[in-house]
């Protein structure tokens, strides 16, 4: 088998598959036009758990496939992390699994939407806080630990606003695309500084590519901030993307301008503020174009200046 | 002696802890106390830019917890931590005292955390 399909199956394939399936059953706890704020949602419990599950469980197997350890179950306590950064690998699938369970376990959808932003603030901060720990071999970069801490959190917090703002306003069947060029853009980058770091992006594009399929066929009628049903699986593979955007500047980074770096980052909330100022005069399809334009531009830019086809890798 | 420190007491025990009075005020304590705290480890961490980075994140947790959302707050407090953390020298972040470091961070957490246990807390006994 060569490389590029080993890649193509363990990090495309197997993610994009098990995100096929779980956001399906994700997509399908939608309880339509009739349901209300302040009433509790019933009978989707299994569904959002197994959605959840199968989600992070490709994230998961994809790693393990990638290490040889996936039909080894007793070899699976040897896993262990060369960086920090490795970690993400458990705390995405496990953030996807808490917010299904949250999910369940505030019934009525003001109380979830209330407490999710919360959840959110916490992981982003976290995940980034665990990723650039890296004290001892990151210690002459410790000038760049503190704006990246910072500026990931703010950015996983602003990009919450900008896809919550889309989906709120009829967009969920495409805000998914928006997360998958975010994670394309962070992939480019990520595959020309650190290999295995990039590869774990492609998983993440994988599963996005997988949630994004489901999300154009079926849309949410979201009324609230966290209403839309994929936002359990799609808000941590952002939280993913701007992890390994973060990381990948601490290794051999591709010299990309500071405002390049900056698009990407905040890739989902320009989406979003443009489509809140602009987009929404027009109809869908118009604010579905724009928002694919904006993204296109910002991959382009990254391809164009930092030419891969050109690099060793 | 004692009848005057009994009478000094009175207004205290007349005060009614659960009114909703009363609650506001101990929330604004709870977040003043943390603000202070924050402020003292921010300083004995970083100096004035710990300072400065400890008045973001306060702006920062209310722009997380208000309710309804304000995304105007959201916009300041996150230009003005970005700014913080960009601009300030904090090139002793790693060699300064880990003790006031994670402190810090345990402080700059803390109101978000809470605010999820009470939550959960509310849950389970019924008062969602």
């Amino acid at each position: 088998m060569s490389f590029i399909v080993q890649i193509g199956l363990e990090r495309i394939l197997l993610p994009g598959l098990c995100s096929l399936v779980g956001c399906f059953l994700l997509a399908t706890a939608d309880q339509g036009e009739e349901w209300y704020d302040d009433e509790p949602v019933r009978g989707v419990g299994t569904r959002l758990f197994f959605g959840a599950f199968l989600c992070g469980l490709g994230l998961l197997c994809s790693d393990l496939w990638q290490r040889g350890l996936l039909h080894k179950p007793a070899e699976w306590s040897t896993w262990k992390a060369a960086y920090q950064w490795q970690w993400m690998i458990w705390i995405i699938p496990a953030s996807m699994l808490g917010m299904s369970i949250v999910r369940i376990l505030f019934a009525i959808p003001i109380h979830y939407a209330a407490i999710a932003s919360g959840i959110t603030a916490s992981v982003a901060s976290g995940v980034l806080l665990i990723c650039l720990n890296e004290t001892l071999i990151w210690q002459d970069q410790s000038a760049i630990v503190l704006p990246w801490f910072a500026a990931g959190t703010v950015a996983i917090l602003w990009n919450t606003m900008g896809l919550n703002s889309i989906a709120k306003a009829a967009g969920s069947r495409w805000v998914t695309l928006v997360v998958l060029a975010q994670l394309g853009c962070v992939a480019a980058i990520a595959l020309q500084t650190y290999a295995s770091l990039g590869e774990w992006t492609l998983a993440g594009v994988g599963a996005a590519l997988g949630a994004s399929m489901v999300g154009l066929l079926r849309g949410s009628s979201a009324k609230l901030d966290f209403g839309w049903q994929l936002s359990i699986v799609v808000l941590p593979l952002g939280i993913m993307a701007a992890g390994c955007l973060a990381v990948s500047h601490f290794f051999e980074p591709v010299p990309l301008p500071l405002w390049v770096t900056g698009c990407v980052l905040f890739l989902p909330a320009i989406v979003g503020a443009t489509d809140f100022v602009i987009g929404r005069l027009w109809g869908p399809w118009v604010r579905a174009i724009l928002a694919a334009l904006i993204c296109a531009l910002v991959l382009f830019a990254i391809l164009t200046i930092s030419k891969p086809w050109q690099s060793e890798w | 002696m004692a009848r005057h420190l009994k009478n000094l007491i009175r207004p205290l025990t007349q005060i009614r802890w659960n009114s909703s009075a009363m609650r506001v005020v101990q929330k604004q304590l709870f977040y003043l106390t943390l603000a202070v705290l924050l402020g003292c480890f921010g300083w004995l961490a970083m100096e004035l830019p710990g300072l400065v980075l400890a008045f973001w994140v306060v702006v920062l947790w209310f722009a997380v917890l208000q309710r309804p959302q304000r995304v105007e707050m959201s916009l300041i407090a996150g230009l003005g931590l970005i700014g913080a953390a960009a601009f300030l020298p904090q090139n002793h972040w790693f060699e300064s005292n880990r003790f006031y470091v994670s402190g810090f961070l345990a402080v700059a957490g803390t109101p978000v955390v809470v605010a999820i246990i009470r939550r959960f807390v509310g849950l389970f006994s019924g008062d969602q």
